[in-house]
């Protein structure tokens, strides 16, 4: 494997091989042997009530794929990433470019929109379903009326999203700005003095500069978009007539696996979800070398 | 120049109402879990939205009931020490991978990235039931190495130091390296010191989904005294069933110590770098 | 590898060199500067492989007894005064195995999203890890988790007396998984009588006892049935 290479090249991969090692072996352990147990699971009938497994080839994937469920757990998840997304990313590049500014009490905002990350998430859960509250919600009685926010199938996806964007804000700010210091002064001096206003300035400077941030930003919120769990778990129940709906497909495994103990098909539900990943992955590394700016 | 002066003081104020109306969308849940935390409990299931103020008086006891009714120094210290160690494990592993990633050519590199990525792909769920028998066999529950274990390496940390690296200008690197500086050498005193506010980043994530971690410590670690906050007050949450203040009092206690280590952290690193580095 | 040791000898000859010049101080500073990092690993590395190796040698890992008990607000986890009643009746030797009693767990398959939450999900991962000999909880609850088949078929037991024996507590479920049962699968014990509720105070209403499905120990379950049933420890 090291043949061809000169000495140089040689030693640079020797390196680089010793600086993953660590990282690499974590992973093998602490997640590569769960996913490839899962992927064996998929093929299997779970035992019930102490029972073995019985193996059944591919019928859980047939199940899986014939099951209109799954594909309306698929499109309600796409939904979902498309309002929490491009909204979550675009709010927070916003607010952090405002706050990378000199501006009186700019760390009194940063701690504020840094807040809801670290609320107790039942806090943040019980203050939505109290705003969105059909009878006393805050919502409704602010503006007279009377939208059943979270159980009406064809706006609670909606309101999903919102409570989704709102909790993303702080996270995605904080990476922007982690990306914005980087940014060196000098490129913005020479820009004022060559009288760029501050919207060219920031189309200029700051957008291609800032590109391999945004794409990061980009490619892990669609990952963390598309496995959605925690949000609908809280948020909804089994009686919400709108579940249907809205349930991702993290939701509805969580719901075979765990609830119904039929994890040999929760498992499939997964490598399914994995696989749709990946291919969307796939296409956005490509793009990458497209739309990043590289100095 | 009056009138470009009056334009950037109209600009300013615009962005404060900007800022503003956004800080107060964020704040909604923060304040109401601490107002919530003063109500009696009758007012607290009150569903009017217009009743947002404790009317019968402020009750601060209901923080000293929370704070009697537990340890809450050992639930700090567990805590903090789980926090501590998987922010250096995360930093350590992610920047020295970051690095190989971002900078250096070595064989299988695609792939080993591509695992990276698969990593965050899969909902952490099934990780549970495997990691905690990897704990349970080697004689681990109820340990800070069992906290610890999920967060020993890092795959989103990986993926953001990666790019990181990759930000940084070329020729930084090539004159070093003309000059017989080794791979480590460069890594250590060159590059490393440049990313410090993707590590930053970094850190604060770490630290705030290690915080947030209500799941892991609870299954690993069932004795009170060596569990930590979140899941400790998760107790609370049971004992207490409907009592949403001294819930909401136990979550606001709880949240405090992280509001001030983000206020140390951005002071020391964030704003430190602002004023030497990029100002618009 | 002779390569690299060879190469490693050399650096630190080279290295040496470079330090000779330096007074004591000195050499501290240039090692510390270049190497702290190094230093540290090492430090880290070796102390994190002791304490590993500590505990895989030294820590109780076995169990002899692991229960849960949902949704009480009693002190009933490890040693409460349950817990060292039962460690005498059974006789456990404590210092061998361990015996676990987690009564921080609320959930309730009979109530809409009762089972949306960690401590469901702890449930399952001690379940599975087969490391779950007893669940006790509220009747109704206990059916909805035999439904989802993370209870001991009764009937599979390897010591059927003991199910003709308490024949008039069982409790039945129906599966959610109908090609493994069209008929209620017995699933539990009811245990309102039992200590549990009368001397402990776990429970104010019915309660009933479950058998982890993965459980390899059968005989600490059903001693602890015993236990709670007020029998005499038949030696």
């Amino acid at each position: 494997m090291f043949k061809n290479m000169t000495p140089k090249q040689k030693n640079e991969a020797k390196w680089g091989l010793l600086f993953v090692a660590p990282t690499m072996i974590g992973l093998a352990i602490l997640n590569f042997y769960p996913i490839f147990n899962t992927i064996y699971q998929s093929f299997f009938k779970t035992g019930d009530f102490g029972k073995g497994n019985k193996f059944v080839g591919l019928a859980n994937y047939s199940k899986v794929l014939s099951s209109p469920e799954t594909w309306q757990a698929f499109l309600n998840t796409i939904k979902y990433a498309i309002i929490e997304v491009p909204f979550g990313i675009v709010i927070a590049l916003i607010l952090a470019v405002l706050l990378n500014k000199k501006l009186a009490g700019r760390s009194i905002y940063r701690t504020i929109f840094f807040l809801p990350m670290v609320c107790a998430p039942a806090a943040v859960a019980m203050v939505w379903k109290w705003l969105y509250n059909t009878q006393f919600g805050l919502i409704n009685n602010v503006f007279h009326s009377n939208i059943a926010w979270i159980s009406d199938p064809k706006i609670a996806w909606i309101s999903i999203g919102v409570i989704g964007v709102w909790s993303i804000i702080g996270y995605n700010m904080v990476l922007f700005i982690g990306g914005l210091q980087e940014i060196p002064g000098d490129f913005y001096e020479a820009a004022s003095i060559d009288g760029a206003s501050g919207v060219r300035q920031f189309f200029s400077i700051t957008v291609p500069l800032l590109s391999p941030t945004t794409f990061f930003i980009v490619q892990t919120r669609i990952i963390g978009a598309l496995t959605i769990f925690d949000l609908m778990f809280m948020v909804m129940d089994k009686t919400n007539v709108a579940l249907k709906s809205v349930q991702s497909v993290v939701y509805l495994f969580y719901q075979y696996a765990f609830t119904n103990g039929n994890k040999g098909y929760g498992a499939t539900l997964v490598v399914a979800l994995l696989i749709f990943i990946l291919i969307l992955t796939f296409i956005l590394q490509k793009l990458e070398k497209r739309v990043v700016y590289h100095n | 120049m009056e009138g470009a002066e009056a334009r950037a003081r109209r600009r300013k104020i615009l962005t404060h109402i900007v800022l503003i109306i956004m800080a107060f969308i964020m704040l909604v849940p923060f304040a109401w879990m601490v107002l919530t935390a003063l109500k009696t409990n009758q007012e607290s299931i009150s569903v009017n939205p217009f009743y947002i103020f404790p009317a019968n008086g402020w009750h601060w006891e209901n923080f000293a009931t929370v704070w009697k009714s537990y340890n809450f120094v050992i639930l700090y210290k567990n805590t903090i020490l789980m926090i501590f160690f998987r922010v250096v494990c995360a930093c350590l592993t992610a920047t020295m991978a970051g690095y190989a990633f971002g900078r250096l050519k070595f064989p299988f590199k695609n792939a080993l990235f591509a695992l990276v990525l698969i990593q965050m792909m899969v909902p952490a769920q099934i990780f549970i039931i495997p990691q905690y028998l990897m704990v349970s066999k080697i004689g681990m529950l109820n340990t800070t190495f069992g906290l610890v274990f999920p967060g020993l390496v890092t795959a989103f940390g990986t993926y953001l130091l990666k790019t990181g690296y990759e930000g940084l200008p070329m020729e930084l690197e090539e004159a070093a390296s003309i000059d017989g500086c080794s791979v480590p050498g460069r890594f250590l005193h060159i590059m490393m010191p440049l990313t410090r506010s993707s590590m930053v980043s970094l850190g604060i994530f770490t630290a705030v989904f290690a915080f947030k971690d209500l799941m892991w410590p609870m299954i690993v670690c069932s004795s009170a005294t060596t569990t930590t906050l979140s899941a400790g007050l998760a107790k609370m949450q049971g004992q207490y069933g409907s009592e949403y203040p001294t819930m909401m009092a136990a979550a606001t206690l709880a949240v405090l110590p992280m509001v001030i280590i983000y206020l140390i952290f951005q002071k020391q690193f964030v704003e430190g770098i602002a004023t030497s580095g990029g100002k618009l | 590898m002779g390569n690299l040791i060879i190469r490693l000898k050399k650096h630190f000859a080279s290295e040496k060199e470079k330090i000779s010049y330096l007074d004591t101080k000195g050499k501290a500073a240039y090692i510390l500067h270049y190497y702290w990092l190094w230093i540290l690993g090492i430090c880290f590395g070796t102390f994190l492989v002791l304490y590993i190796l500590l505990h895989v040698f030294f820590t109780v890992k076995d169990y002899w007894f692991y229960a849960i008990f949902a949704n009480t607000t009693a002190n009933a986890g490890n040693h409460s005064q349950l817990w060292e009643d039962f460690v005498e009746y059974a006789g456990y030797d404590t210092k061998e195995k361990k015996v676990e009693m987690n009564a921080t767990a609320y959930f309730d398959p009979s109530v809409s999203g009762g089972t949306n939450n960690s401590y469901y999900q702890m449930f399952v991962a001690v379940t599975e890890a087969k490391d779950l000999d007893v669940l006790v909880m509220g009747t109704e609850g206990l059916i909805g988790v035999g439904s989802s088949g993370r209870l001991r078929d009764l009937r599979d037991l390897e010591d059927p007396s003991f199910l003709e024996e308490y024949e008039s507590r069982i409790i039945y479920c129906e599966p959610y998984n109908e090609e493994y049962s069209q008929e209620p699968v017995p699933v539990g014990f009811d245990v309102s009588d039992s200590l549990l509720v009368t001397k402990y105070h776990l429970y104010d209403v019915d309660c009933a006892l479950g058998i982890g499905a993965y459980t390899t120990r059968e005989e600490s379950a059903e001693l602890f049935l015993e236990f709670i049933l007020g029998k005499e420890r038949e030696e």
